[in-house]
């Protein structure tokens, strides 16, 4: 491959630089700080681009160290020619990789190629970016660096730049103390804890089921005592039942005795009540009552009483007649007394025969005679008037004597009636015509008196039997209503159990032993049962810590895999990339070296870890043991070989800043000669500040 | 009426996040306290029944707490029933263990069983080998009244012949089905069933792995005018996220920190993270899981990093690099490793030779 042109816009410092290169070696002589290094990496960034990392350090971070010092569009172009034509690549660059710009033409028929991508660099070279910078870039300050650091890394400058040899071991210590960290020669670390950790857990959990199937099998023998105690319980049940039965037996046998005894008396009492009954039908009529006997005696004596009374009040009748007819007689004398009619007679007489007497003018005979007349009339109004009062006196005396007389006569009247009433109502009472005499009234009431007595104890009888008749029903009733039907039922068909008491009772106190025996057991064997639970109630807990312990486990079993894998990936990668370019390297490096200074002979040795050294009677040598301008020179070789052994097709443009800086003036010529030799299969740059 | 339809409450399971002994252990216990707490809720709020859809415990041995704790609160509330089918996961563990079944606790058999609740009824079958078949077509519910059927099992569109929890959705449709009460899957989903009824799985109620991200809660039904309207009610202690945060072009730790941080800015801190860093980045990147899972320790109760980045390595970049790393990346990249580990162990390789640890 040959760059035929370079133009930069903005690159770092370079500005508005344009370059037109020959082929083979191309001399750039400029001053210290004329920015050979950025047009170093702009040759680079034109291949592969810029890359985009956070990284802060100018060091690390390319995009940030180039980005044009005076602003612009950052990038410019290049043209190049390649096996298969002549193209232009313009890349232009952002402050991220997303804003870059890239644009390839043919420069043949001056349109955009696809020949090559934006990885332009590794689709011509076959080599990424980095290792494009470690082998055609050849630095004055990098050799030196070389030289003096990294002696007995030898070609391993190419990693070094890389950060990756260095870091090989480093990585392999960090991998591996993690993997330490998982796991440890005898069985320490990580792994061995969680699994000394499950290893515990699992017995403890195996515990558990054991301890689950020993609950299991409690529980099926407490079943099974439980099945027992269950069956011991209901034999028990039965016996209670049974004897239950003979107690309701005893009590129904005593109840239906008292049920046929007051059943007996009802039936008793009932039959004594017909009796009493019988013999108070016996009877047509029901005798007086004693009360009405009673009245009917002081009726008797009542009467016996009026009939005096009436023959005194006859007498007082009599007498008062008497007595009326007496006053009748005295006024019959009264009225004969009756003569004041002749005084007033005389009286008008002797005044007329005074008024005569005057007329005649007689006067002294006049006044004689109306003084007699008016003495006769006096006497006359004196006499009348006593006649009146008399008169008065008699008549009220009849009057009261006749009121007397009536009253007395109305009296035995109504006496005479209201004896006549009470005899014919004592007859009456006494069912004797009317007129009885008193004795027969007397004998008459006295047996009705016997009759009544007798009635009247045979009633009481009666009502005493009717009433213990009726208490005897009541109670045989009450107490056949104590109990519902069936009951009774019950009570009047009661059997006599099978078992007596005294058995039943036996029965039930054996198995109430064997009962209590059983629960006693089932206690036992449910605290054992219990004892196990609390450790069969553990498993989901302990399968949580187990399954927990397992993901752990898996995950640093995996991650101990996984650092296992990746250091045996890096050791064969390590390994691979040694082997691949050994012998080219080991070649290459003899080669250059045998043109540089032919008259030593030097054999340089290459090893797997890339450590360059060189044998010297039959020994292998570190570089360090050679001067600074040899190691430089081997330095070079190394290069040179480098690249011969990375680019096999299309050789890329080397770019060398002053690498020639420790060599003596005869190792320069040489060295420029092999430059010259060199340039002839590939271009060259060659940075120098020096004429 | 209101009912509450719960299922796949794993109770005394164990997690299945990786998380650390004791908050695994916490995890268990607060497990048991959301389902508690469910109840009370349910009583506070008048609820008449609460349906539990099958796997409420996790396997042959529940521990005598969870058992008790469970029991406790089915015998603290007497005016609610509890119907419970039991799951593939039960395995009879809880029901073998009471000498005595609280009245309000109704169970099922491998045929259907039907409970009267007001109105409504209650159907329902445990689901086993042997039923499954044909499990379906015997059942015949009253169109009269509202049906609610129990099941636990996965539904499928013809019935899963290889699966002994699969039951066929189109055998049904047209059965009187008001609101089909399902579990064993552990994520809320519903849909319509047929013209009459709908079909619903809960999902579980609190998340055990990361594998059960997102709310988790339980379905309320209330009843109304011959209606059953479902509601999901969000009611997990802690709700598990997974989030994804693409780290593509982030290179230093600070930035992949940031990008980190804003993609859980929202999540609450009492809650658990999975995160995965996902994107292509090159060797060079500062990208740490374990420096991650330091950093954000206190953020939230648990939290994960996984990395599942690409690494941004092109071949034909070191096609023709001359170097050891060249050389290192086609030795791996000729290898017949699997791509992840190939990354790995360019990733670790590069890094090593960067000199970073």
């Amino acid at each position: 491959m040959r760059i035929r042109k370079i133009y930069i816009e903005n690159f770092g410092k370079l500005h508005h630089l344009e370059m037109d290169l020959k082929d083979g070696l191309n001399l750039v002589c400029e001053a210290n700080g004329w920015g050979k290094t950025t047009l170093a990496a702009f040759v680079k960034a034109m291949f592969y681009g810029l890359d985009y990392t956070t990284k802060r350090s100018l060091k690390d971070n390319e995009r940030k160290r180039y980005m044009p010092w005076q602003g612009g569009a950052f990038g410019g172009s290049l043209e190049f020619e390649t096996g298969d034509g002549c193209y232009r690549v313009e890349r232009f660059f952002g402050a991220r990789d997303k804003e870059d710009s890239f644009v390839l033409y043919d420069l043949e028929t001056g349109l955009l190629s696809e020949r090559y991508s934006q990885r332009l660099g590794g689709e011509i070279f076959g080599l990424d970016r980095a290792a494009y910078e470690r082998s055609c870039f050849l630095g004055q300050q990098d050799l030196a660096v070389t030289v003096n650091d990294s002696l007995n890394a030898g070609l391993t400058h190419v990693e070094e730049d890389a950060g990756d040899m260095h870091h090989y071991e480093q990585a392999m210590h960090s991998l591996e103390t993690r993997m330490k960290y998982f796991q440890k020669t005898g069985g320490r670390g990580q792994i061995g804890k969680i699994q000394e950790q499950r290893s515990q857990l699992k017995e403890e959990l195996a515990e558990c089921h054991q301890k689950e199937i020993q609950m299991r099998q409690w529980q099926e023998r407490i079943q099974e005592k439980a099945q027992q105690e269950k069956y011991l319980r209901m034999q028990i049940a039965s016996l209670e039942n049974q004897e239950q039965s003979f107690r309701d037996y005893e009590v129904r046998t005593a109840q239906k005795a008292q049920h046929d005894l007051l059943k007996k008396q009802a039936v008793m009492k009932e039959e004594q009540l017909r009796t009493t009954a019988g013999e108070l039908a016996e009877y047509v009529s029901v005798p007086l009552k004693e009360k009405v006997l009673d009245q009917c005696r002081e009726q008797i004596y009542q009467v016996h009483t009026m009939q005096m009374q009436e023959e005194f009040s006859e007498d007082q009748v009599r007498h008062t007649k008497y007595e009326v007819e007496k006053l009748h007689q005295d006024g019959k004398t009264l009225k004969g007394q009756n003569a004041y009619w002749l005084s007033v007679v005389f009286g008008v007489l002797g005044i007329l025969v005074g008024a005569v007497f005057f007329w005649m003018e007689q006067v002294a005979a006049g006044i004689l005679f109306a003084v007699f007349g008016l003495l006769g009339l006096f006497y006359a109004v004196w006499r009348y008037r006593r006649y009146k009062q008399k008169w008065n006196e008699w008549n009220q005396e009849l009057e009261q004597a006749e009121i007397t007389y009536k009253k007395a006569e109305t009296e035995h009247l109504e006496l005479q009636k209201s004896r006549k009433d009470l005899e014919k109502k004592i007859c009456q009472t006494l069912q004797v015509p009317d007129q009885t005499e008193f004795r027969e009234l007397e004998i008459r009431w006295k047996k009705m008196r016997q009759e009544t007595q007798r009635y009247s104890i045979l009633k009481q009888t009666y009502e005493v039997h009717r009433q213990e008749a009726q208490r005897s029903r009541e109670d045989y009733l009450e107490y056949r209503n104590s109990y519902p039907e069936e009951e009774w039922e019950k009570i009047l068909n009661v059997q006599k159990p099978e078992l007596e008491k005294e058995e039943l009772c036996y029965r039930r106190n054996l198995y109430q032993s064997q009962h209590e025996e059983v629960l006693e057991e089932l206690q036992d064997m449910q605290n054992q049962m219990m004892r196990v639970r609390e450790w069969a109630e553990r498993i989901p807990e302990l399968e949580e810590e187990h399954a927990y312990l397992d993901q752990e486990l898996e995950k640093a079993v995996c991650e101990h895999r996984l650092l296992e894998k990746t250091m045996q990936y890096l050791r064969t990668a390590r390994d691979q990339f040694s082997v691949r370019y050994l012998r080219d390297l080991q070649n290459g490096i003899e080669q250059y070296v045998h043109t540089l200074v032919p008259e030593v002979k030097l054999a340089p040795t290459v090893d797997v870890k890339l450590k360059v050294g060189f044998q010297e009677a039959g020994t292998t040598r570190d570089l360090e043991s050679l001067s600074a301008g040899w190691q430089d020179l081997i330095q070079l070789a190394e290069r040179f070989s480098i690249v011969d052994a990375l680019y096999q097709e299309e050789q890329p443009v080397l770019i060398l800043d002053d690498p020639f800086v420790n060599l003596d003036d005869r190792k320069r010529r040489r060295a420029m000669r092999l430059l010259n030799d060199m340039a002839e299969k590939r271009q060259m740059i060659y940075f120098t500040c020096r004429s | 009426m209101k009912l509450i339809h719960c299922a796949d409450l794993h109770l005394d399971a164990r997690m299945e996040s990786s998380l650390p002994k004791e908050k695994a252990k916490e995890r268990r216990l607060e497990l048991l306290r959301t389902f508690t707490r469910m109840v009370e809720r349910a009583a506070s709020e008048g609820v008449d029944a609460v349906l539990l859809c099958g796997d409420l415990f996790d396997g042959k041995t529940i521990a005598v707490r969870a058992r008790n704790c469970v029991l406790d609160a089915i015998q603290r509330h007497p005016q609610m029933d509890f119907y419970y089918l039991q799951g593939n996961h039960d395995q009879n563990s809880f029901l073998s263990e009471l000498s005595v079944i609280p009245e309000n606790l109704k169970t099922f058999g491998k045929e259907w069983t039907s409970y009267e609740l007001g109105d409504v009824v209650i159907t329902g079958a445990e689901m086993t080998e042997e039923t499954a078949e044909g499990l379906e077509d015997r059942l015949n519910l009253d169109t009269d009244r509202i049906n609610i059927v129990m099941l636990h099992g996965m539904i499928t569109e013809y019935g899963a012949k290889d699966q002994k929890e699969g039951f066929s959705l189109k055998k049904c449709k047209g059965k009187s089905i008001d609101y089909l009460a399902l579990g064993h899957i552990h994520r809320y989903r519903q849909e319509r069933l047929d013209d009459r009824g709908i079909w619903c799985y809960p999902g579980c109620l609190e998340g055990r792995g990361f594998d059960e991200c997102g709310q988790k809660g339980y379905v309320q039904l209330e009843i109304v005018d011959h209606q059953v309207c479902a509601d999901f009610v969000p009611f997990a202690e802690r709700t598990l996220h997974e989030v994804q945060v693409d780290i593509t072009g982030l290179l230093t730790q600070e930035e992949i920190c940031r990008a980190v941080q804003e993609a859980v800015l929202t999540i609450p801190g009492k809650d658990m993270v999975k995160m995965i860093l996902t994107g292509e980045v090159p060797p060079e990147a500062e990208k740490d899981e374990g420096w991650l899972e330091k950093w954000l320790e206190h953020d939230f109760y648990f939290l994960k990093v996984k990395d599942e980045t690409r690494l941004l390595i092109r071949p034909e970049d070191y096609q023709y690099d001359i170097s050891l790393k060249g050389e290192f990346v086609r030795q791996v990249m000729a290898s017949d490793l699997s791509e992840r580990e190939k990354e790995q162990i360019l990733r670790l390789g590069i890094r090593a030779l960067a000199g970073e640890d």
